[in-house]
């Protein structure tokens, strides 16, 4: 399929899910560093006390919030893009990329393009 | 046979009166007596056939077995002062009569009731009668320690105290793998005329 | 590896340590807040079929779905199974072994003993001034009362001192009871060390195989997506089989969330494609591990049919002369020993028609837990459910204990067992033979030897923490039954790993392993040794102090005709009692022991320990 049939849409809606996604996605991020950081807390005590426990804990917590949480995160905010560039013009998923997104809805979410601008190879 | 136990007890098991097999005639007898003796009887709720390993040293030893047969009272009857109370005076009084050892005579008081284990020995073919009256009250009788048999050598004993032959309180199925032999009907109270061959 | 000191366990905030898991968990808690409502506004609202609908928008629809579904199995079996369980786990194992400190230290310090180390193990020993006061005959009055001895008052000559002192053991006394309390030390530490490296473990190994995250959108999605679903698919596989080979680090109760969070399906298939990650599995349900092992056991007669078969076959084309037919000879006897003891255990457990087997006196189904018949053998047969059941007994057998005796002497024992709980109460008690370690063949040497005892112990430290993860409703009244060397298993497990169990008996004990109660990690009150021990008479306490003895401290079951108790710290006594009995289990002429004992033991397992005697 190509052209405008690939995705039939009404922009409205798509920047709410937008805004769902990228808002679910700051929500998790703080709240995550805020557990992580408690979890990291409760780790150094129980290192300074010899236990194993203590450096596997806070390597737990590390290992959550980058690889699972952030996993979970990174995928809202790259699905969150791909709807952005939607919004604008009808993109295929295989054919989006994240230079897809800073060049056709960067205009519309600045902060975002900006932000991330030096981890696009492409950029 | 084996050497008496006192001149070789570290080498070989003292000599028993029975084997397995030859055990369960004369031990049912015992129980059969005991219904015989005690007046009043209101029968057993079941029979069973079991066995406890013997050992030596703390290891089982396979070629021999510790035949144990158990005559349980209902529930209701284990409860009664007759059962509880009467049936031990009178079994001290009528085993010591009979020449058997008592070998542990102790009441034990609890909040709630009062248990009892009376427990004699016979001398002349060491087996055990444990008058059991705890939560349930119940007859147990021991061979102590005997030579194993095969299974097909062990032959039927109808049971007494009630228990229909073969009936679903006679829980002995296990050791009749083709079932268990048809039985006449028996008046479950009758007993032999004597037990001279038994004893 | 764990390097706490005691007085680092000492000083340990455990409460905080479970408050981590609870923040864990209601941080779980607000994270399905943040799914539902990526499902909710967006799946099933703005981005809802009712307003697109093309091959894109369901792709995009179902990329999201994944995406929840993935982060809340992640909730689910990572943040929860294994962080904030372990968390609870660890705080609860911490503070029970500090509660163990705060007894035991203060008795040390009153005491006048040194700790020292760790080297490898604490030591503990008399201190230099407690050395001095009994060199100038000057000690302490808890050493006095010990020995008997009242303490003179005001100044005494040196002889008259000597005189007093004379006939009794003031080192040997002091250093018996400093012996005491180094075991005890060393078990709580032990067991505390222990719970640590668990709890490390169940952390560490969760990010070694992690499950994969969905791709991104873009290039190549088409192909990715699809090896994704593939690997989800897998997934269930991978787990049970890392738990079932003791890789994934997971306690048995981790197994046990793991299990419930399972589909019926995912369940189903598990059973029915993998059984030998199901049936030997601590923390799975019994009903279930009882239907995976069953089959297990057909499929293995099978095999070994197979492969008597094969053995056969080749001896038939060698050479009868030949060592190499010597060797095929006694393997092929090897065979058919293994086969016939399953076949007897199948026997046992299994109706002609292939459903399970009733135990007929106590109307309960036998179940099966486990088999092996590597070595002597293992088994772990239940008569009745321990999941359901009030009470629960687990007899472990000792010297000699192989799979042969599963359907012989060992499983007369465990129903003998069953039959006088049944008579003991209304309540339900499951009895369960388990030979779950490698049980010593002889007295010599093997059962001289602590190293079947500590080999088997982490197997029965899982053993105890299934019944309790499996558990349905309140937990059971969990008792563990040794017979003579199965004591030094209990007691040995008990010490150094920690088991959940309520009571502890030991039966006919040459030694548990530890000298005093107090190591083994159970209230005292509940430890009980039965005086019908006729092995310590035979080869000595060699697995240490009797637990008989009063010094022990543990409880014991009282014979008509109570031993002679004699000085307590001379552990070897020498054979002072004349025995004419051959053998152990109270089949003597003229005692009644076996049958005292089994009411006792059948009082303890039943929960009624104030009729024992």
């Amino acid at each position: 399929m190509a052209g405008a049939d690939v995705f039939t849409l009404d922009p409205d809606e798509v920047h709410k899910s937008v805004a769902v996604l990228f808002e679910i996605e700051a929500d998790v991020k703080s709240q995550t560093d805020s557990m992580v950081a408690s979890n990291a807390d409760a780790a150094a005590p129980l290192t300074a006390a010899s236990t194993a426990l203590g450096p596997a804990l806070e390597a737990a917590g590390e290992w959550w919030k980058i690889h699972r949480a952030g996993g979970f995160t990174g995928l809202l905010g790259n699905t969150g893009e791909y709807l952005a560039v939607c919004a604008q013009e009808a993109v295929e998923v295989d054919d989006f990329n994240a230079g897809t997104f800073a060049s056709v809805a960067g205009d519309i979410y600045p902060d975002r393009a900006n932000a991330t601008a030096s981890s696009r190879p492409d950029w | 046979m084996n050497p008496p136990v006192e001149e070789n007890m570290n080498e070989q098991p003292p000599a028993s009166a029975y084997t397995q097999a030859t055990a369960y005639a004369p031990m049912e007898a015992a129980v059969a007596d005991l219904v015989e003796a005690l007046p009043e009887f209101p029968g057993f709720e079941r029979r069973v056939w079991a066995k406890t390993p013997c050992s030596r040293g703390g290891v089982d030893d396979p070629r021999y077995t510790n035949v144990e047969i158990e005559y349980r009272f209902s529930k209701e009857d284990s409860q009664t002062a007759k059962v509880r109370e009467q049936y031990i005076d009178a079994l001290r009084e009528h085993w010591l009569g009979l020449g058997l050892r008592i070998v542990a005579d102790r009441p034990l008081e609890s909040r709630d009731r009062t248990d009892h284990d009376l427990v004699a020995y016979r001398p002349e073919d060491g087996v055990k009668l444990w008058y059991s009256v705890a939560f349930y009250a119940s007859v147990r009788v021991r061979s102590g320690c005997v030579p194993v048999s095969d299974l097909s050598e062990i032959e039927y004993v109808p049971p007494t105290g009630g228990i229909l032959p073969g009936g679903r309180r006679d829980l002995v199925s296990s050791y009749f793998p083709d079932g268990i032999p048809e039985q006449e009907a028996v008046n479950p109270f009758a007993s032999p005329d004597d037990f001279e061959d038994q004893l | 590896m764990s390097e706490m000191t005691w007085q680092q366990l000492r000083d340990l905030d455990c409460g905080a340590v479970r408050a981590l898991g609870d923040l864990w968990k209601s941080h779980v808690e607000t994270m399905l807040d943040q799914t539902e409502r990526l499902r909710a506004d967006v799946v099933e609202g703005h981005l809802s079929v009712e307003n697109f609908e093309s091959d894109t928008a369901t792709q995009v629809r179902e990329h999201i779905t994944l995406t929840a579904d993935r982060y809340e199995d992640d909730l689910s079996d990572y943040a929860t199974t294994r962080i904030a369980t372990t968390l609870h786990e660890a705080a609860d194992a911490f503070e029970a072994e500090q509660n163990e400190l705060k007894e035991l230290i203060p008795l040390i310090e009153s005491r006048d003993f040194d700790i020292e180390g760790p080297h490898k193990e604490y030591d503990v020993n008399l201190s230099g001034g407690l050395h001095q006061a009994i060199l100038t005959l000057d000690p302490p009055q808890w050493l006095c009362d010990m020995v008997g001895i009242t303490k003179p008052s005001g100044f005494w000559d040196w002889d008259t001192l000597k005189a007093l002192f004379n006939s009794v053991d003031l080192y040997g006394t002091a250093i018996g009871l400093a012996g005491q309390y180094q075991d005890w030390l060393r078990a709580v530490m032990s067991r505390a060390h222990d719970a640590d490296d668990d709890a490390a473990a169940a952390l560490s190994e969760m990010s070694d195989n992690p499950t994969e995250l969905p791709p991104h959108l873009g290039a190549t999605y088409d192909d990715l997506i699809d090896d994704y679903k593939e690997g989800v698919s897998d997934e269930v596989a991978n787990e049970a089989r890392a738990i079932a080979e003791g890789t994934s680090g997971m306690s048995p109760e981790q197994v046990n969330q793991w299990w419930e969070n399972l589909s019926d399906a995912e369940r189903e298939a598990l059973l029915e494609e993998h059984p030998e990650w199901v049936g030997p599995v601590d923390g799975i349900p019994t009903e279930y591990r009882d239907t995976a092992n069953r089959v297990l056991l057909d499929r293995n007669i099978d095999s070994l049919d197979s492969q008597i078969a094969a053995k056969e076959q080749a001896l038939a084309g060698m050479d009868p002369d030949s060592d190499e037919y010597e060797r095929a000879k006694e393997e092929l006897d090897g065979l058919k020993g293994d086969r016939s003891d399953l076949v007897r255990l199948q026997e046992h457990i299994t109706n002609e028609d292939g459903s399970p087997k009733v135990y007929g006196i106590t109307d309960q189904q036998y179940y099966l837990l486990g088999f092996d018949t590597e070595g002597s053998g293992k088994a772990v047969v239940s008569i009745g459910n321990p999941d359901t059941a009030d009470n629960v007994n687990a007899y472990v057998p000792g010297t000699g204990g192989n799979l042969a005796g599963a359907s012989g002497g060992l499983m007369d024992r465990t129903e003998t067992m069953a039959r006088d709980a049944d008579n003991a109460s209304d309540a339900e008690t499951a009895t369960v033979l388990w030979l779950g370690y490698d049980a010593p063949d002889s007295i010599v040497p093997e059962a001289m030897q602590s190293k079947w005892a500590e080999d088997g112990s982490k197997a029965l430290e899982r053993f105890t923490q299934g019944v309790r993860a499996t558990a349905e409703g309140e937990p059971s009244n969990l008792t563990l039954t040794g017979h003579s060397y199965g004591t030094t298993m209990v007691g040995t497990a008990a010490a150094t790993q920690g088991v959940e169990a309520d009571n502890l008996v030991f039966i006919g004990s040459p030694g548990v392993g530890v000298d005093t109660a107090s190591a083994l990690g159970v209230d005292e009150s509940n430890v009980w040794a039965s005086t019908n021990d006729e092995d310590v008479i035979q080869y000595g306490p060699v697995h240490g102090n009797a637990p008989v003895n009063e010094s022990f401290g543990g409880n014991t079951f009282t014979s008509d005709s109570p031993r002679e108790k004699t000085e307590w710290w001379k552990f070897w006594e020498g054979a002072t009692e004349n025995h004419s009995s051959y053998w152990d289990d109270g089949s003597e002429p003229g005692e009644a022991n076996n049958e005292i004992s089994r009411s006792n033991q059948a009082h303890i397992v039943t929960g009624q320990e104030d009729m024992v005697r």
